[in-house]
C-alpha cells in the first residue's frame, strides 16, 4: 500500500513531468504519418476504383446528356456515402475532351495521368484531389475525391521511403486556347520505385498544413488540467507547498525555453501571431498565452486555497484591516491584468471578439484561453475576498470566471477599436496616400526584376519557337513585384517584329495588339502613363516597355502594365479579390481579421464627386469636407452606411478626399458579442474545470457530484421550477430561432436570387447592346473577354460567358489562365438551365470562396446551345450577409433576452417561493422541537399563503394539545409517584422505560428500577425473578396478549402479587408491567373461600345430617313406645343413616381430594390413545338423542403425564357436556397438536351444543362448591383444572348461552407448573 | 540585382538628417544582426508591415512589439554575411514625410545555404519623427 503522502508526492512528480512536456519543445512527427498515407492513399484507390468501374459502361447511341447527368449524380451519391473527402466524377472522351461531369472537379485533358498511370494526386487551388481513371470502350471515367487544406494527411517528402520527384508537366489547358504554363509537379514514387501519383500544384501555389499546431493545443489543454489537478491537489493543506513545485517548474522551464531562444514558427507555438515581449515574452505566442495563463491561475488557485485555510484557522483574529488590505491587493492586482490582457489584446493581430460559431482558428482559441485565465487568476483572489466566497471554492471560480469573461469582452472590444483605429491611421492611410508612387515602384521594380533575368532573350526565342509565349508571360509575371504585390497588372510580349505574342495579366483589360506599327512595340518607354479604354471605359494605367537584345539583336520585347486607377489596392483591398480568393496559400497582407471585416474605402475628387467606394452603400460627404479642408492626417467621424454605421477616417490630399474606416459595433452588435462570447469563455472555463476536477478527482469524484447536484436541484422547490421553466421556455424559444435561421436563409437566398435577376438582366441586355454597337447585326457572334471586361466595370461583377459548356469569355481571363477556375460551366447550372431549360440558377461559386454566389441564366446567342452568363454576386452578397447577419444578431439576442428573462423570471418566483416554503419549513421544524411559540407571518392569498395560515392554527391547537396533555402527564406522574401499584414500561429491549417508586418496593430489587435498567438484570435477586421472568417470556410470544397472573415468590411464602402486562402501542415495541401486591387480597379471599367452603360443607353435611337426626328420634321414639314395628323400623332406618353416612364420606373424599395437591406419576402417554379409549364407550353407547364425535388428529405427540388425572379431569369435562344437553345434541371431542410457535404439545376441545352459560357463570366455574346442578358438588371442574395445571397446561372456556359450551385443554410438551397460578383467560376466552 | 544598381551609386542625402539617421539604424541592425537596433525606429502605434519570407517572417501587420520580437528571431537564425543599403533615390522621393529605403541581405540559413534577399523599408515621418512602417522582402533574381 502506498501511503498517501508518498501518493501525492508521485503526483506531484507526475505532475511536474507533465509540465515540463508541456513546456518543451514540440513533439516529433509522429513516424506513423508515412503509414497513414499510405493506408488512406491505399483506401481511396480502392473506393475511387470501384466508384469508377460502378459506372455502366456507354450504351449505343447514348451521348452525355441527361443519362450521363442521372448516372454520375447516382455515382457521386455512392461515393459521398463511401468515405470522407468531397466527390467528383468525370466523363471524358478517350481524346481526354470533358464531356460530363458532377461534383467540384476541375475537368482537364488528363495531363495528372502522365504515362497512362490510372491514378493521380495532385493540388490545385489549395484543395488535395485524388483520381482514379478507369479506361471503358468509348470513354474514360474518372472518379475523385477532393480535401480540404484542413484534411492535413501529405507526409512529408521521404517519409515512409515515399518520396517526391519534382518535374515540370502541362497545367489543364484555357478554353481561349492560350496556353498556360507548366506547373511544378511531384511524382509520388513508393521505395520500389513505382510511380504511384503526381502531385501537380497549381502554380506552386500549396498551402501545407501542419499538424504541431494541435499537438501544441493538446499539449497546453493537458497541461492546463494538470494544473488545475495541482491546484485542486494543493487545497490540502500538507500539499499546498510540494504542489508549488510543479508550478515554479513550470516557470522555470518556461524561462530557460525562452532563454534558450527556441523559436518554432508554426501557428501556436510561434510568435508570429502574438508576438508580446510583455513579461520577458509569456505573451510570445497562443501556446505561450496559454501556458502562462495557465500558471497564473494555479499560483492565484494555490494561493487562494492558502488564504483560505489560513482564514479558517485564524478566523478569530481575522481584523478588518486585512479584508480590506486583501481587498485593495486583489483589485490592484486585478487592474493590471486588465491592462495587461488589454494591452495584449491591442498587439494581437487577431480578433479576439470572434468565437467558434464564427471561425474555427485554434491560435486566437488558445490568447482567448490563455488571456482568460489571466483576468481568471486576480479574479479568484477578488471573488475570494469581495464575500465569503473563500468557502465555496467551486462557487467563487465560477464567479471569478463569470466576470473574468466579461471583463475579457470588455477589454478586447476596447482593444480592437483602438488597434483597429490604428491600424487605419497609421498604416491604411499612408498607404492610400502614397498608392500611386506604390504602383509605380512596383512598376519600376517589376521592371529591374525581369531585365535582371540574363537568360531572358533565350527564353523569349525558345518560347517563340515552341509557341509557349502565354506561358512565359505567366512565368515572368509571376516573378514580379506586381504579382507579389498583387497589383492588377498584366505582361506581354512582343517578338522581333513587335507583334504581340504572348500575354498574362491578373483584372486587366484584355491586350488589344495594335499591328499598325509594330514597331513602336520596340521602342523602349520606361515609365509611362496611358489611358486604356474599353468601350466608353478608360483606365490609366503605369507601363514600361523595353526591347530584348541578344547581343546587339533584337529578339523581341517585353511590356508591363500596372492599373493606375484607385481601387488598385492590394494591400487594402486584397480580401475583395478573386485573385486571394482563389489562392488562399498565397500571404497577403489581408486585414480582414483585425479590422472585423473588411476595409471601406471611399474616394472623391475635389468637388467631392465619387471615384470609387468599396461599399456597396457610400456614406456622404460630411458637411465642410473636402480633398482642400481635411488634413492628410485625418479625421475620424462617424456614419452611417445604408443602416449599418461606419466609423470612417477622412484624409485628403489636396486633390482627392479619401476616407478609410471599418463597420462599427453598434450597441447590438457589442451586446450580440457578449452573449456570444461569454457563453463562449464560460464553456471553454467550464471545460477546463471540468478537467481540471476530472485529473485530481477522478470520474468518480465528478459523477458523485453530478448526482449530487441533480440532488439538490431535483430536492428544491426552486431547483425543479427554474429547471422546468428552462425547458418549457427554451425549447420553443430554440425553435423558434432555428426556423427563423431558416428563414433567414431562405430570405438570404431569395434576396440574391431577386439581385441576381435583375444584374442578370442587366447583363443580358448590355451584352446583346454591346454587340450591336459593336456592328454585329447577327447573334452568332460571341463576345468577346474586352467586351465582358467593360460589362463587369458597368455592373461592378465579375462576368462570364459560356457556350456549348465553355468559357468563351469572361472578364477575369487572369483568374481562368491560371487555371484557378474551371473553364467550364458547373455540372448542375449546365443540366438546370441547358438540358431542363432553366431560366436562372443559383450556386455557389465552384472553384473557391463557396460563400460567394454566383448565378447564372440564359443568353441567347443563336447557337445550338443556348449559352449561359454567369454573375458574381460578391458585393451584393456581402451587404446581404451584413443585413442578415445584423437581423440574425437580434435573433440571437431577443433569444437571450427572453431566455434570460424567462430564468430570471424563474429564479426570483422560484427563490420567492422557496423562501416562503423554507420558512415554513423552519417553523415546522421548530414547533416539531419543541417551540410551541413558533408562528409563520404571511399574509398572502395563494396556497402557500393559505398553507402558512393552515400551519399556524395548527400550531396553536397543538399548543394547547401540548398544554393539556403537560397537565395530564404531571398528574398521571403524580399518580405513578404515589401509586401503591408499581408501573414499569420496557421498551423493546427489556429495558426500563419508566418506573414508578412502588415497583421497586413490590419487586424487592437491589436498587431502584431507572430508565435504561434492563429489566432482567434489574429483578436478579428480587424474590419474583424466576416468575417475573416467566412472565415476560410467556407475554413475549405474543405482544397483543394481556396477560393477568398472580406471582408467588420463588422460595415459597405468603405473598402474593398480581401482575399485568400489557403491549405498549409503540413502535419499537415495548411493555407494561403493572405489580399490585395482592397478598391481602389472597388472604382474604382465601379466607372467604374457606368460609365459603365451611359454609358450603356445613351445608352439605347438614343435610346428610337432618335425615340421620330423624332417623334417629324415630328410632328412639319407636323404641320409648316399644312399638313393635321397632324392628322393622330399624332396618330402614339404619339404611338411611348409612347411606347418609356414605354421602358424608363421599363429601369428605372429594373435599380431600380437592385440597390435595396431587403427586403426580408421570409416565408417557400416547395422547391418542388416551382420548380415544376414554371416548369408546360414548361412542358405542351415547346418552339418547346424544351424537358423540370423536376426532383425533394422526400423530399427537407421546406426553410425559399422570394419566389418571388427565383421564378424570376429561371425564369430567364429557360428563359435564352430557349433562348440558339433557335433551340431547352433539358432544365433539377434538385432540390436535399445538403449533411449536405456542410450544407445542397437544389441544383438546369438549364442545357441546347445550345449554351454554351467561359469563357470570362462567367466571365462577372454576370455584369450588360452585354448581349449576343440584347434585353436583361442585368440586369436578376445580379439580379437574388442578390436574390440568398441575401438569403445565391450562383450562379455557368458550361458552355462549343456547348455543353450548367449549371446554380447550392445553397440554404443553414439557409441562412445568407455574409456582402459583390464578388463571389466564383471554377476553375473548372469557365469552 | 536590380538594387545593387543602385548601390553603386553614391549617397544622395549628405548630412546627418534625421532620415539618413534613420537609415543608418536600419542599416546598422542588419549588418550586426541585431534587430534590437530597430527598436528606436519602431513606432509607438499603429502597426508594421513585414513579409519577409526567406528569413520564416510571414506578411502580415503586426504590432511594434512583436515586429521586433520577429526579427530579432528571423536575424539570430540567419547568419548574415552582408548588408548594403541602397542610396536615397531621388525620383522616388515624392512625398516628404515618406521614404522607401532598398537594402539588400546576403546571409547564411541555418542549415548552411547561403541567401541573398533584396528588403524593402518604408519609413514615414511621424511628429517629425522617422519610424519604420514597412519591412518587405523582395525577389532576388
Amino acid at each position: 500500500m502506498i501511503s498517501p503522502s508518498r501518493r501525492r508526492c508521485v503526483v506531484g512528480l507526475g505532475l511536474v513531468g507533465l509540465c515540463l512536456v508541456g513546456c518543451g519543445p514540440a513533439p516529433a512527427p509522429e513516424p506513423s504519418a508515412a503509414a497513414r498515407f499510405t493506408t488512406i492513399l491505399a483506401g481511396l484507390m480502392a473506393d475511387t476504383e470501384n466508384a469508377a468501374a460502378s459506372v455502366a459502361p456507354l450504351r449505343g447511341g447514348e451521348t452525355p446528356g441527361v443519362a450521363a447527368f442521372v448516372a454520375l449524380g447516382r455515382l457521386r451519391d455512392r461515393m459521398r456515402r463511401s468515405g470522407p473527402g468531397e466527390p467528383s466524377v468525370a466523363i471524358w472522351s478517350l481524346d481526354g475532351t470533358p464531356l460530363a461531369w458532377a461534383g467540384s472537379m476541375v475537368p482537364s485533358r488528363g495531363d495528372e495521368f502522365a504515362g497512362g498511370a490510372r491514378f493521380a494526386v495532385f493540388t490545385r487551388a489549395g484543395r488535395t484531389w485524388f483520381l482514379s481513371r478507369i479506361e471503358q470502350t468509348r470513354r474514360v471515367i474518372i472518379a475523385a475525391r477532393s480535401f480540404g487544406p484542413e484534411s492535413a494527411w501529405s507526409p512529408a517528402n521521404g517519409e515512409g521511403g515515399i518520396r517526391f520527384a519534382t518535374r515540370p508537366v502541362d497545367a489543364p489547358p484555357a478554353t481561349s486556347g492560350r496556353q498556360t504554363s507548366p506547373a511544378p509537379a511531384t511524382d509520388l514514387i513508393d521505395p520500389d520505385g513505382r510511380r504511384l501519383a503526381v502531385l501537380v500544384s497549381s502554380r506552386g501555389i500549396h498551402a501545407p498544413v501542419s499538424g504541431s499546431g494541435q499537438r501544441h493545443l493538446l499539449m497546453g489543454l493537458v497541461m492546463l488540467a494538470g494544473l488545475f489537478a495541482a491546484a485542486r491537489l494543493a487545497r490540502r493543506p500538507d500539499g499546498t507547498c510540494r504542489l508549488l513545485v510543479p508550478v515554479l517548474a513550470v516557470a522555470g522551464a518556461r524561462a530557460v525555453t525562452l532563454g534558450m531562444g527556441g523559436m518554432s514558427m508554426d501557428t501556436l507555438g510561434g510568435a508570429a501571431l502574438q508576438g508580446s515581449r510583455i513579461l520577458f515574452g509569456l505573451f510570445r505566442s497562443p501556446l505561450d498565452t496559454v501556458e502562462t495563463g495557465a500558471t497564473l491561475l494555479a499560483l492565484a488557485a494555490i494561493t487562494m486555497a492558502r488564504v483560505a485555510a489560513e482564514h479558517r484557522r485564524s478566523r478569530s483574529r481575522q481584523g478588518a484591516w486585512r479584508h480590506v488590505a486583501g481587498l485593495l491587493a486583489a483589485g490592484i492586482i486585478t487592474i493590471g491584468a486588465g491592462y495587461l490582457v488589454f494591452h495584449v489584446a491591442v498587439g494581437s493581430q487577431m480578433n479576439l471578439l470572434a468565437t467558434a460559431r464564427d471561425d474555427v482558428l485554434l491560435p486566437r482559441l488558445a490568447v482567448q484561453i490563455g488571456l482568460l485565465c489571466v483576468l481568471w487568476a486576480p479574479g479568484l483572489g477578488l471573488a475570494h475576498q469581495v464575500s465569503r466566497l473563500g468557502s465555496r471554492p467551486v462557487v467563487a471560480a465560477t464567479v471569478a470566471l463569470l466576470g473574468a469573461a466579461v471583463g475579457f469582452f470588455a477589454l478586447a472590444t476596447l482593444a480592437r477599436g483602438v488597434a483597429r483605429e490604428e491600424l487605419i491611421e497609421h498604416n491604411l492611410r499612408p498607404e492610400l496616400l502614397a498608392h500611386e508612387s506604390d504602383r509605380l515602384q512596383a512598376l519600376t521594380l517589376s521592371r529591374r526584376q525581369i531585365m535582371a533575368g540574363r537568360d531572358l532573350p533565350e527564353r523569349l526565342t525558345r518560347a517563340f519557337r515552341s509557341g509557349h509565349e502565354d506561358d512565359l508571360a505567366w512565368q515572368l509575371w509571376a516573378g514580379t513585384e506586381m504579382a507579389r504585390e498583387g497589383y492588377r497588372s498584366s505582361l506581354e510580349v512582343y517578338d522581333a517584329d513587335g507583334h504581340l505574342r504572348g500575354a498574362f495579366g491578373i483584372e486587366m483589360p484584355p491586350p488589344v495588339a495594335i499591328d499598325d506599327h509594330p514597331a513602336d512595340n520596340l521602342v523602349a518607354v520606361d515609365v509611362a502613363t496611358v489611358v486604356f479604354s474599353t468601350l466608353s471605359q478608360e483606365a490609366p494605367v503605369f507601363t514600361s516597355r523595353w526591347p530584348v537584345r541578344a547581343g546587339q539583336e533584337i529578339v523581341g520585347a517585353v511590356a508591363l502594365y500596372v492599373s493606375n486607377e484607385v481601387d488598385n489596392l492590394p494591400a487594402l483591398l486584397a480580401d475583395h479579390s478573386p485573385w486571394t480568393r482563389a489562392v488562399p496559400g498565397l500571404q497577403w497582407p489581408g486585414v480582414t481579421e483585425q479590422l472585423g471585416g473588411p476595409v471601406l474605402a471611399l474616394v472623391r475628387d475635389r468637388d467631392n464627386r465619387l471615384l470609387w467606394s468599396a461599399h456597396a452603400d457610400p456614406p456622404p460627404v460630411p458637411p465642410g469636407f473636402s480633398a482642400a479642408s481635411v488634413p492628410s492626417l485625418g479625421v475620424w467621424r462617424h456614419a452611417l452606411s445604408g443602416h449599418h454605421p461606419v466609423r470612417l477616417l477622412y484624409f485628403g490630399d489636396g486633390h482627392r478626399l479619401f476616407a478609410l474606416g471599418f463597420h462599427h459595433d453598434s450597441v447590438l452588435d457589442h451586446a450580440g458579442g457578449l452573449f456570444r462570447l461569454v457563453p463562449f469563455l464560460l464553456a471553454v472555463g467550464g471545460l477546463a474545470i471540468g478537467l481540471a476536477l476530472l485529473g485530481s478527482r477522478g470520474i468518480r469524484f465528478l459523477t458523485v457530484r453530478s448526482r449530487e447536484l441533480a440532488r439538490q436541484v431535483g430536492g428544491s422547490f426552486a431547483g425543479k421550477l427554474v429547471v422546468a421553466t428552462l425547458l418549457a421556455s427554451l425549447l420553443p424559444l430554440l425553435i423558434l430561432a432555428l426556423v427563423l435561421r431558416g428563414s433567414l436563409a431562405t430570405q438570404r437566398r431569395e434576396n440574391l436570387n431577386e439581385l441576381g435577376i435583375q444584374s442578370l438582366g442587366v447583363a443580358e441586355r448590355v451584352v446583346r447592346d454591346a454587340l450591336v454597337a459593336a456592328g454585329s447585326q447577327t447573334p452568332d457572334i460571341v463576345p468577346t473577354d474586352e467586351t465582358l471586361f467593360w460589362i463587369s466595370r458597368v455592373i461592378r461583377q465579375e462576368i462570364d460567358l459560356f457556350v456549348n459548356g465553355r468559357l468563351a469569355a469572361t472578364s477575369r481571363r487572369g483568374l481562368y489562365a491560371a487555371g484557378l477556375i474551371s473553364p467550364v460551366v458547373d455540372a448542375d447550372v449546365y443540366r438546370r438551365i441547358v438540358l431542363e431549360q432553366g431560366q436562372n440558377v443559383l450556386s455557389p461559386a465552384p472553384r473557391f470562396d463557396p460563400a460567394a454566389a454566383i448565378i447564372s441564366g440564359r443568353v441567347d446567342l443563336g447557337a445550338v446551345e443556348p449559352a449561359i452568363l454567369s454573375l458574381s454576386l460578391d458585393l451584393q452578397q456581402a451587404d446581404i450577409d451584413r443585413r442578415l447577419r445584423r437581423v440574425r444578431e437580434l435573433t440571437d439576442l431577443a433569444t437571450i433576452a427572453v431566455a434570460l428573462l424567462v430564468v430570471g423570471a424563474a429564479i426570483a418566483v422560484g427563490r420567492g417561493m422557496s423562501a416562503r416554503l423554507k420558512t415554513l419549513t423552519a417553523a415546522t421544524e421548530g414547533l416539531a422541537g419543541g417551540e410551541e411559540g413558533t408562528r409563520v407571518a404571511d399574509r398572502s392569498a395563494d396556497e402557500v399563503g393559505r398553507l402558512t395560515r393552515s400551519f399556524n392554527f395548527m400550531a396553536t391547537t397543538l399548543g394547547e394539545q401540548r398544554a393539556v396533555l403537560r397537565r395530564r402527564t404531571r398528574t398521571l406522574e403524580q399518580i405513578l409517584l404515589h401509586a401503591p401499584t408499581g408501573i414499569v414500561s420496557l421498551d423493546g429491549e427489556g429495558r426500563v422505560s419508566t418506573a414508578n417508586p412502588a415497583a421497586t418496593g413490590i419487586l424487592h430489587t437491589a436498587r431502584p428500577l431507572t430508565a435504561g435498567d434492563l429489566f432482567r438484570r434489574v429483578v436478579a435477586g428480587s424474590p419474583y425473578e424466576r416468575g417475573v421472568a416467566t412472565l415476560l417470556d410467556m407475554s413475549g410470544g405474543d405482544a397483543s396478549t394481556v396477560s393477568d397472573v398472580s406471582l408467588a415468590p420463588d422460595e415459597g411464602g405468603e405473598e402474593r402479587l398480581r401482575a399485568i402486562v400489557a403491549p405498549l402501542p409503540v413502535p419499537a415495541g415495548g411493555r407494561l408491567l403493572i405489580l399490585e401486591d395482592i397478598t391481602q387480597t389472597v388472604r382474604s379471599h382465601q379466607l372467604a373461600a374457606w368460609a365459603e367452603m365451611a359454609r358450603s360443607i356445613a351445608h352439605e353435611i347438614k343435610n346428610p345430617l337432618t335425615p340421620i337426626r330423624l332417623s334417629a328420634e324415630h328410632l328412639l321414639r319407636l323404641h320409648e313406645a316399644n312399638d313393635p314395628a321397632l324392628g322393622e323400623a330399624l332396618v330402614s332406618t339404619v339404611k338411611t343413616i348409612l347411606r347418609q353416612v356414605d354421602t358424608l364420606r363421599e363429601i369428605a373424599s372429594d373435599f380431600s381430594l380437592y385440597a390435595r395437591i396431587p403427586a403426580l406419576v408421570r409416565r408417557p402417554v400416547d395422547v391418542t390413545k388416551l382420548v380415544n379409549g376414554i371416548m369408546e364407550p360414548y361412542r358405542h353407547s351415547p346418552p339418547r338423542g346424544t351424537d358423540v364425535q370423536v376426532n383425533v388428529a394422526d400423530g399427537l405427540p407421546v406426553l410425559e403425564l399422570d394419566e389418571r388425572l388427565v383421564e378424570r379431569a376429561l371425564v369430567n369435562m364429557v360428563e359435564n357436556g352430557l349433562q348440558a344437553m339433557p335433551d340431547g345434541g352433539t358432544l365433539s371431542v377434538t385432540a390436535v397438536r399445538r403449533a411449536q410457535s405456542s410450544g407445542g404439545g397437544v389441544k383438546i376441545e369438549v364442545a357441546d351444543t347445550g345449554l351454554g352459560m351467561d359469563p357470570q357463570t362462567v367466571d365462577r366455574l372454576f370455584e369450588p362448591y360452585f354448581s349449576t346442578r343440584e347434585t353436583g358438588t361442585g368440586l369436578g371442574l376445580p379439580i379437574a383444572r388442578r390436574a390440568i395445571e398441575s401438569h403445565g397446561g391450562r383450562i379455557t372456556v368458550r361458552s355462549v348461552p343456547g348455543r353450548g359450551t367449549t371446554f380447550v385443554i392445553d397440554l404443553p410438551l414439557s409441562a412445568t407448573p407455574p409456582a402459583a397460578s390464578d388463571t389466564s383467560l383471554s377476553p375473548e376466552d372469557r365469552t | 540585382m536590380a538594387i545593387s544598381a543602385l548601390l553603386l551609386a553614391g549617397p544622395v542625402a549628405g548630412a546627418h538628417d534625421p532620415l539618413t539617421i534613420a537609415r543608418e539604424k536600419i542599416a546598422d541592425a542588419f549588418r550586426r544582426g541585431e534587430a534590437a537596433r530597430l527598436r528606436p525606429l519602431l513606432p509607438a502605434a499603429g502597426r508594421v508591415f513585414v513579409s519577409i519570407p526567406s528569413l520564416g517572417v510571414r506578411g502580415g501587420y503586426i504590432s511594434p512589439d512583436q515586429c521586433g520580437y520577429l526579427m530579432d528571431a528571423a536575424l539570430d537564425a540567419h547568419a548574415v554575411r552582408a548588408f548594403r543599403l541602397a542610396p536615397v533615390d531621388p525620383d522616388a522621393r515624392r512625398d516628404p514625410d515618406r521614404h522607401v529605403a532598398h537594402g539588400v541581405l546576403e546571409f547564411t540559413s541555418p542549415d548552411g545555404e547561403p541567401g541573398r534577399i533584396e528588403i524593402r523599408f518604408v519609413l514615414t515621418r511621424e511628429d517629425g519623427t522617422w519610424r519604420l512602417r514597412e519591412v518587405r522582402e523582395n525577389r532576388a533574381d
